[in-house]
């Protein structure tokens, strides 16, 4: 009888029944995205991080201060714990005036690392002037299968045939510059070398099995055959952790929103037809239903409902999130699905559905049944307290964060508190507010407009609406602010090097003068650049060190320490670094204070000399002297950084055409970064992705709350009917009704959108990330007016008129 | 059932269709596809053989274009050596249609045979088949490419070759059956070629058991003879040249400034290819090789040369298993020798020094550049000697002399070696006429170096006599230039004496007959010899190194030749002299002058 009462309570509706579980499963599905999206970017970072080294472990190459080209075989069989051993040679060549990467195997080799997953032609028995090019290499040169292109190095050029065409997968998955695989006797013709598999310049190789990769390593850095050359392993974990949490750190702050959005969703959808609820309990329990009968009706009916929703959002979650993934980062990457996410987010939903669905018997319990049955209750003046207490609050926490008070974590955290507050004042202020507005909409003579302003301020569920309207418009806003913020602060800063050129595969005794002597080159300094690891206590990150004391020249740095004492330091030979100011903020690591240095698994203790300031890499470099560096770390330059203050693209052709012979690469600054942020781009097209989809949804939802609640007021519009309202009339009443929704919550979340950035970026300090305060106000209109409009046109889109009549309920 | 649902259902059933349909169309398109891509390398392949063809044929007469009709071929003069041509040329399409060379390859061989280049370079090659390197360079063929394209050729005039004549022939039946069209110059080529190719067919194409055990052997010496090709090949385009000196050891290259571990790398990759070729020749592969050698010899060395460019293939064929059959038991050796020998380059200094001594090539005449030169050999051969032991050297000679037991033709090395390490001693003598004296009179008498120079010379003489014959035979060579052939073989100072006297009545069965008498027996009477010769040479092989072994003093001089630095001026007259005297007494003074000769040739 429960069931059979259940079953009927859900079939007598059969839409509002859909859209609830529909509304489930998206909630679902949004709860989802946000537990995986991190681990998708991993995924995604690491296989573009690996291409490269694929199944290997270590990764053993020449140096700049090594010889250029070893020969293959020596003394790697006989230690202990080596696996597979896979030599090849790589170099940079141009094939149709671009650079390219040509990377040479053995015969029958390629594969060793990487599987090469063909769109057309093959790769087995490969000839020696046979390579292998991506898709997109062969769609840029419009070289098919059996076609000849003509790979250049210096003054030697060779023709290649290319025998197969590759997805973006494995090797090519990070494919900028291009990449073209070939046969080492045929790569080593551009090196003027002979047509033999015999010399190499990296090797490749695969720890065997139950032996730990540092110690094989350690084997091999003691053999005299490789002192010289650089050992360190593939795929390093800790530096792709440190680049996903970077690059998520916004969008999972946000997240955490969208997370909380998904569980209020579910509650306010049960909430939107909490009143017949109430009213059939009512009757039940006039005609002798107790207690357990009605909570069993309830759970049943929520229960199947529930089911439905978490079982279609499970199904929705993988398959559109595995889509979105696929089709902004990569086709070819894998991406975990994790069970225990996927059950995490049905049990959620499940149990926020459940939970919910009592809330109406809790209800009851406290009205008599004649108040049950006329939906009698008190006003309840909490509503209008509860956002001043919040706002007052909030008033307080702003002035103690931005007041600088509270210290760099101190700060952070009191950004995420903010976050939290902003939402709750979102939340709950949007209802009062929209009950004020439709009073001032009231005293407009236009009878529409009457009835309309009539219904919100009558209407609770309009006040849930509205609620869930603004929070929601205001997660999205955050999402694209995230978005935004990732964007700019990965990829602002490049435009500094817009002046600059690198020169690299350049030895140590290079003379400088031989680059200023080219017109346009205002400056050229021989530099390391590498990426080292800064530790101190409690600290270990990433940071790109620039070795060379003429990497002051590089950018308007903002001293923080006098700029005569940072020169005269960095120029004195001895052990100092330079660090961004943001470090300082974020770490508490200040001039004077000793630092660890890491660069090629080498630490060393430096001094901190001096405070700089730019936005460089988002404050996340080291400046250090290139002699310092070559008497700590053994390394010498193999780059000169040149700056330009003539035409760019004439001074880049007149240095590479006076170091052809040499062949150094020259490469604007910017062209090399376009390498750098080609696979960091796809993340940020996820992210937008990602901020978009969940709009989406967030809009969906509030629609179907909105249907869903107004499922339960038919009475109410047959009544305005029978009382003579025409339909177009009633059809005015409700777009009003939408459009005030629309425009209060789009009027509270613009404004929230600020604070609610600041916030943001302070709790970004929390992952390490220190910026100053950004927000772009267009970002925040467009997606709040986007969604404005999509809900004011919900009665026209869903033809509301169709379905008036007069017929009694 | 329904409205709503009954829609539901139509709906369904129409996209269910519609996806359905899509994909078979997908599918379609994509069989479609990978046929038409399969489809157009064929017509490109077909296209650019045909290219090649023509281009071929048009070089090798006037007047001789693709396409020709009936009547104008039998217009043309040499309308019998045009439809031959022909044949010749689409056999080389058709081996070329059959190879693994690449579509995309085909077609760059075809613009390049087509262009200006590739038309100078065709110009001559029915009489010059070695232009045939320079174009496999214009069109990037690789070692694979060409030892791939050698042997399919050796087993297509195997296989194939019967079928070719039989098509040239009927071709050339058939033109001959047409009535009343053409020149008499024509139709009487058209006789002569008829008469050609079916001798041809008789001599040059192997058939039944001959034909099945040729392309056996071939078969089972395939890797052998790819690599050995391969070998060749690489060494004629990559060797170290001076332009990679150049680029090495200057400020410019993508090696630039090279050091010395990195020199060590590049003289390895060098010397890859010649110990590839070693470790490829293995006892049974050389076994294998030698026997397919062998077959290759006895069934093309023949007499008998048709058409130019056909019997330029089979010449060309016939005249590298000769030079490989002399030296396949000895090559495992020579690889050793090179590679040893390549360990001098590991040293910038020394390739510093090398390049000097290459630079001097300029001035030829220079007493500085000659002396450099023999530097240079004395430090090869030093390093050479130093890598091996006695013992190691002792067994290369007896296996040439068991080779030499069943091949007279194997002795060849060993005959120019003991020549040159005789000369060596002798060099220094007053007397010209004691030049050829052996050093060691107990094992050889007074005779035998002079009979061993006279037998170098019919080695490399005898293939000419025999062509000499055919050319006077068809009235393009004239009884002088037969005589001449002959006397280069050295038959009577060799003791083979011509039965038949020429006389002063010469006629052509006359001729016939002393051709026959020095071709058969005379040729029968010298292998005898060389075979005879054989175990003295080995024994006085053995004995030289002996002398070498036994004689510190000499070493020690033939050491301090070697260790000395290379010359940067023009030295005095004694300085000159003394190094002069220092390689006539070292007693290696033959094989350095040799190698000093072969370096300035090179250089």
């Amino acid at each position: 009888m429960t069931f059979k009462l259940a079953l009927r309570n859900i079939t007598s509706k059969p839409g509002r029944a859909l859209a609830t579980a529909l509304a489930i499963a998206i909630a679902v599905a949004m709860i989802f995205a946000m537990l995986s999206f991190k681990a998708a970017v991993y995924d995604f970072i690491l296989a573009s991080e690996t291409s490269a080294s694929g199944a290997a472990d270590i990764r053993i190459a020449t140096t700049s201060s090594s010889s250029r080209i070893v020969d293959i075989g020596g003394p790697l069989d006989e230690v202990e714990g080596v696996g597979r051993v896979t030599p090849s040679l790589s170099l940079y060549a141009t094939l149709g005036g671009e650079y390219v990467q040509v990377r040479g195997f053995r015969q029958g080799d390629m594969e060793n690392l990487q599987d090469i997953e063909l769109v057309a032609g093959s790769v087995d028995n490969i000839g020696i002037d046979q390579v292998v090019i991506s898709k997109a290499a062969a769609d840029k040169f419009g070289a098919g299968v059996g076609d000849r292109i003509e790979l250049s190095l210096g003054s030697i050029k060779i023709n290649f045939y290319v025998a197969g065409i590759s997805q973006a997968s494995g090797y090519f998955l990070s494919d900028s510059p291009y990449k073209v695989y070939g046969r080492i006797a045929g790569v080593g013709r551009l090196l003027g070398m002979p047509e033999q598999d015999s010399f190499c310049n990296e090797i490749y190789v695969e720890a065997a099995d139950g032996y730990d990769v540092n110690d094989v390593m350690a084997c091999i850095c003691a053999l005299p055959a490789y002192k010289d050359l650089l050992v360190q392993a593939t795929g390093d974990n800790g530096y792709i952790e440190e680049q996903t949490s970077s690059l998520t750190a916004p969008v999972v702050l946000a997240g955490a929103a969208v997370f909380a959005l998904g569980i209020a969703i579910i509650v306010l959808l049960f909430m939107m037809s909490e009143q017949e609820k109430v009213n059939l309990i009512s009757r039940l329990s006039v005609v002798g239903a107790t207690r357990g009968q009605l909570l069993g009706i309830f759970l049943a009916e929520s229960g199947m409902l529930a089911l439905a929703g978490v079982v279609l959002g499970a199904g929705l979650a993988v398959g559109i999130f595995t889509a979105i993934c696929k089709f902004t980062l990569s086709m070819s990457v894998s991406y975990a699905i994790s069970a225990g996410k996927l059950l995490g987010a049905m049990a959620i939903g499940f149990v926020a559905a459940i939970v919910s669905s009592l809330y109406p018997i809790f209800k009851s319990m406290r009205g008599s049944i004649r108040q049950n049955q006329l939906s009698l209750s008190a006003g309840g003046k909490l509503r209008f307290i509860i956002p001043i207490v919040v706002a007052a609050a909030l008033a307080v926490l702003v002035g103690v964060e931005f007041g600088g008070v509270a210290g760099t974590a101190g700060t952070a955290v009191l950004g995420i508190v903010g976050i939290v507050l902003l939402f709750v004042l979102a939340a709950t202020a949007a209802g009062p507010l929209l009950h004020a507005a439709a009073s001032g909409m009231g005293k407009i003579s236009d009878p529409t407009l009457k009835v309309a302003s009539y219904d919100l301020r009558r209407n609770r569920r309009h006040a849930r609406s509205v609620s869930l309207l603004t929070v929601g418009m205001t997660v999205s806003m955050l999402l694209f602010m995230a978005w935004s913020v990732t964007t700019d602060v990965f990829t602002g800063y490049v435009q500094d090097f817009s002046g600059m050129v690198f020169v690299s595969n350049v030895r140590a005794n290079a003379d400088v003068n031989e680059f200023t002597e080219v017109e346009g080159v205002s400056f050229a300094t021989h530099i390391v650049w590498k990426q080292g690891s800064l530790k101190a206590e409690g600290v270990d990150k990433t940071v790109n060190v620039l070795g060379s004391a003429g990497a002051l020249e590089l950018a308007d740095f903002e001293y923080m320490t006098p700029k005569d004492e940072v020169e005269s330091l960095i120029n004195s030979g001895k052990p100092y670094v330079f660090i961004d100011y943001a470090v300082q903020q974020l770490y508490g690591i200040g001039k004077g204070d000793k630092i660890s240095l890491v660069i090629d698994d080498v630490p060393r203790e430096l001094e901190v000399g001096g405070i700089l300031r730019h936005r460089l890499f988002n404050g996340l470099y080291a400046v250090v002297s290139a002699d310092v560096i070559e008497a700590q770390y053994g390394i010498s330059p193999d780059t000169v950084l040149a700056c330009v203050d003539g035409d760019m693209t004439k001074t880049v052709g007149a240095l590479s055409e006076k170091f052809a012979s040499r062949n150094y690469y020259v490469v604007e600054a910017l062209e090399a970064y376009r390498w750098e942020m080609q696979s960091t781009q796809a993340v940020f097209d996820l992210v937008g992705t990602l901020a978009a989809v969940v709009t989406a949804f967030i809009l969906a939802v509030g629609i179907a709350a909105t249907l869903v609640g107004r499922s339960t007021e038919e009475r109410n519009r047959v009544a305005y009917l029978n009382a003579g309202m025409s339909e177009g009339m009633l059809l005015g009443a409700e777009i009003g009704e939408h459009a005030l929704v629309a425009l209060t919550a789009f009027a509270l979340s613009f404004v929230l959108s600020v604070p609610l950035t600041a916030c943001l970026i302070h709790a970004l300090r929390l992952f390490g990330l220190y910026f100053e305060f950004m927000y772009s106000e267009w970002v925040v209109a467009v997606v709040g007016i986007a969604m404005a409009l999509g809900y004011t046109a919900v009665p026209l889109v869903f033809n509301f008129k169709k379905k008036y009549s007069v017929k009694r309920v | 059932m329904n409205l709503t649902k009954r829609k539901i259902l139509k709906a369904a059933t129409l996209v269910t269709a519609a996806v359905l349909a899509a994909l078979c169309c997908i599918m379609l398109a994509a069989c479609n596809k990978h046929k038409q891509n399969v489809e157009d390398d064929a017509a490109l392949r077909q296209t650019s053989v045909t290219r090649v063809s023509n281009a071929l044929l048009s070089s090798l007469g006037e007047g001789w274009e693709a396409g020709l009709s009936d009547e104008q071929i039998l217009k043309l003069d040499d309308a019998g050596e045009y439809v031959v041509a022909r044949g010749v040329a689409d056999f080389a399409a058709d081996i070329l249609k059959k190879s693994e060379l690449l579509t995309g390859k085909l077609k760059v061989l075809a613009d390049a045979v087509e262009s200006e280049d590739g038309k100078a370079l065709l110009a001559d090659f029915d009489s010059n088949l070695d232009r045939i390197v320079p174009i496999f360079n214009m069109v990037d063929f690789t070692r694979d490419d060409v030892s791939g394209l050698f042997y399919l050729l050796l087993t297509s005039l195997v296989s194939d070759s019967g079928n070719v004549m039989n098509g040239i022939l009927a071709r050339l039946q058939a033109l001959r059956s047409l009535p009343g069209v053409g020149t008499s110059a024509g139709r009487a080529s058209i006789d002569g070629a008829i008469t050609t190719i079916n001798s041809a067919r008789d001599t040059l194409v192997p058939k039944g058991d001959a034909k099945a055990e040729l392309l056996g052997a071939l078969e089972g010496a395939k890797g052998a003879i790819t690599n050995l090709i391969a070998f060749v090949y690489n060494m004629s385009s990559s060797a170290f040249t001076d332009e990679m000196l150049e680029n090495m050891l200057t400020g410019d290259g993508a090696l630039s400034d090279v050091t010395d571990a990195e020199l060590s790398t590049i003289v390895n990759a060098l010397s890859q290819n010649i110990v590839e070729l070693k470790d490829s020749l293995t006892d049974s592969e050389l076994e294998k090789l030698d026997k397919a050698i062998g077959l290759v010899i006895a069934n093309f060395d023949k007499d008998f040369l048709p058409s130019a460019l056909y019997s330029q293939l089979y010449a060309q064929v016939v005249q590298f298993a000769k030079y490989a059959n002399m030296v396949v038991g000895v090559i495992p050796f020579m690889c050793d020798m090179a590679t040893s020998a390549a360990e001098l380059f590991k040293t910038t200094q020394f390739v510093e020094q090398f390049r000097t001594v290459v630079a001097g090539s300029a001035d030829s005449d220079s007493v500085a550049y000659g002396l450099n030169t023999t530097i240079f050999a004395s430090k090869i051969i030093v390093e050479i000697m130093n890598s091996f032991t006695r013992d190691k050297f002792v067994s290369v000679v007896n296996n040439i002399r068991a080779q030499g037991k069943a091949d007279y033709q194997k002795t060849v090395p060993a005959i120019i070696i003991d020549l040159i390490l005789n000369l060596s001693v002798n060099i220094g003598v007053e007397n010209d006429e004691d030049l050829l004296l052996p050093v060691h009179k107990d094992i050889m008498d007074d005779s035998y170096l002079e009979n061993m120079v006279n037998i170098i010379g019919f080695h490399f003489n005898i293939g000419k006599f025999r062509q000499t014959y055919y050319l006077y035979q068809n009235g393009l060579a004239t009884l002088i230039d037969l005589v001449s052939a002959a006397n280069r073989c050295n038959f009577e100072d060799l003791g083979a004496h011509n039965s038949v006297d020429l006389g002063s009545s010469v006629n052509d069965e006359l001729i016939r007959l002393w051709y026959e008498s020095y071709n058969v027996t005379g040729v029968s009477k010298v292998q005898q010899l060389n075979l005879a010769l054989n175990e003295k040479i080995c024994d006085d092989l053995i004995a030289f190194l002996d002398d070498y072994y036994n004689s510190p003093d000499r070493r020690k001089l033939l050491e301090d030749l070697a260790n000395r630095e290379f010359l940067t001026a023009e030295p005095d007259e004694e300085t000159a002299q003394q190094y002069v005297q220092t390689v006539l007494d070292s007693g290696a003074g033959g094989f350095i002058i040799l190698l000093s000769l072969l370096f300035q040739l090179i250089a």
